[in-house]
């Protein structure tokens, strides 16, 4: 998925600025040694012929086209550049949810089956992956349940309930991605089943 | 020691129309903002005669939890499934309990569906259910429910024996009654959000434990664990009073001395569990709305694993999921 890079204006700048907290707003730093952090662009948008999604969820992909907006149009400069991974750790904590979904919804509406989370490289890449596969639990159906929810109404607008998964988080070269891999049709039961009695005669 | 698991479900409203709110279900402060935002979205259920329907999203997701949960051994819903108990709100809420499923746990008609958990569903009514009008005054004694949900309940306005499971050498038995007030006790003041526990299906309620009791001894030399399930919530401190169960004391009593520890129930769209204030052996359940529009709490259904033992319920745990989009404010 392909970056977008915009030019910001003066004004803009401005707001968004504003909108940073203030250790990220005084320190830009571009040393090579720091953390480099680049999401992929969000696609303008989701309401593809497969899928359209519900007024609840259009609210958190709007949560989340602003999570992206602060990735991505950074004022200082675009990759952004973190020297305080702290920052970048809170911000992620806060919001990798929404981002990571929008991502994934995108990648299966278009039958995508990996997407890249982020590109990270420098002296934090480690740390940084390893904090965003803390933050994501990689059982299926263990997903935060803040993701669930809007998965399984993505599978049930693709008419196609539960092919997927989340799947494996993949770190290669500084690149952080995120598998979706397909699912048993049914898991199966683990202890022993129940019988049921509707009437006392039939016992 | 056997483990039951049961998806224990309450006050799902379904309706004819979804997302429908009566004014008196959004704080005052919220209504001229939540009318605005019905213009704009060109949607006017919302009502002043009428009362406030059920979430899609909260349904659908309740049919996902039992749909991906593959240790149940039960789908427990007390009561008020629909909103009134007319026919085209029930046969919403029979579509819910059901339809067979199409495609994981949507029908054809893609509508969510209980039935493609594969497990057991046992229901009583509430006093929803029980509406004869789907707007004001609703009255009270329908008889639609038993019409439409006659393969789960078919005793009118009565005690029954919801389901006896088997598993291991172990048994528990739900036995349910219905409180809803009867048509001939109307109060127009009191009629919506009230029950009563009147003595006959009382007695009822506990003849029939005595009886599953009796039966699953004499059959197999056991003794099956029992939990009451009722939809009003007996001694629930601080419910407004036209939502009570009148002569709540008189059932935690009946409770406590047929050893009934366990009662589940709904309808205060509150989850809670605690004692009995007149009975401390007594443990109340109490679920919240599952998929209620505007909860107030949001919805919630809840797992809820009995630990029986030799006939006895050693221990209850119960994990709330919360499902649907959440909500800011009051609905009834």
């Amino acid at each position: 998925m392909p970056s977008r890079k915009r030019r910001i204006t003066r004004s803009t700048r401005s707001q968004l600025t504003s909108r940073l907290p203030r250790s990220i707003r005084e320190k830009p730093s571009m040393d090579d040694e720091d953390v480099v952090v680049e999401i992929p662009s969000m696609a303008s948008d989701y309401r593809s012929p497969k899928f359209v999604p519900s007024a609840a969820l259009a609210s958190r992909l709007q949560v989340a086209a602003v999570t992206k907006t602060i990735f991505t149009e950074t004022p200082e400069q675009d990759p952004r550049v973190f020297s305080d991974l702290n920052t970048l750790r809170n911000i992620i904590g806060e919001t990798l949810e929404a981002v990571l979904f929008v991502e994934s919804m995108h990648a299966l509406a278009t039958d995508e089956t990996r997407l890249t989370v982020a590109e990270a490289s420098g002296r934090f890449a480690d740390t940084f992956a390893a904090a965003l596969a803390h933050r994501l639990t990689l059982r299926p159906y263990d997903a935060p349940s803040f993701l669930d929810a809007l998965y399984a109404e993505l599978h049930v607008a693709l008419k196609e309930p539960l092919r997927y998964s989340w799947g494996r988080i993949e770190r290669r070269a500084g690149v952080i991605g995120l598998s979706i891999e397909p699912l048993p049709q049914r898991l199966e039961r683990t202890s022993s089943k129940s019988t049921f009695y509707r009437d006392l005669r039939m016992i | 020691m056997t483990i039951f698991r049961v998806l224990h479900l309450s006050d799902l409203h379904f309706a004819a129309t979804a997302e429908a709110v009566n004014f008196v279900d959004v704080p005052r402060s919220q209504l001229a903002t939540e009318m605005v935002s019905r213009l704009r979205k060109k949607t006017t259920e919302i009502t002043f005669r009428y009362p406030t329907t059920y979430d899609p999203s909260a349904a659908e997701d309740i049919a996902i939890v039992a749909f991906l949960d593959t240790e149940l051994d039960l789908i427990l819903i007390s009561g008020d499934i629909s909103t009134t108990g007319t026919r085209s709100d029930l046969v919403v809420a029979k579509e819910f309990i059901t339809a067979t499923p199409a495609r994981g746990w949507l029908s054809e008609r893609n509508f969510p569906t209980l039935v493609a958990a594969n497990v057991p569903i046992a229901l009583l009514p509430g006093n929803h259910d029980r509406f004869r009008r789907a707007s004001f005054p609703f009255g009270t004694g329908g008889t639609e429910f038993d019409e439409q949900f006659n393969e789960h309940w078919w005793v009118g306005q009565n005690a029954s024996l919801l389901g006896l499971l088997k598993k291991d050498s172990d048994w528990i038995a739900f036995v349910g009654a219905d409180f809803t007030l009867h048509e001939k006790t109307l109060d127009p003041r009191e009629e919506a959000g009230r029950g009563h526990v009147s003595e006959h299906i009382l007695k009822s309620l506990r003849l029939l434990t005595k009886r599953v009791r009796e039966s699953v001894q004499q059959r197999y030399e056991k003794s099956p664990a029992v939990a009451w399930v009722v939809h009003f919530a007996p001694e629930f401190e601080g419910l407004d009073e036209f939502l009570v169960l009148e002569n709540d004391a008189v059932l935690i009593a009946a409770a406590a001395e047929d050893s009934v520890n366990h009662i589940l129930c709904g309808h205060t769209h509150e989850k809670r569990v605690y004692q009995a204030r007149t009975q401390r052996s007594v443990t109340v359940h109490c679920a919240g709305a599952a998929s209620a529009y505007k909860a107030p709490q949001g919805n919630v259904v809840q797992i809820v694993e009995f630990h029986a033992e030799q006939g006895v319920i050693q221990k209850v745990v119960t994990q709330p999921i919360a499902v649907g989009a959440p909500t800011h404010h009051t609905a009834t």
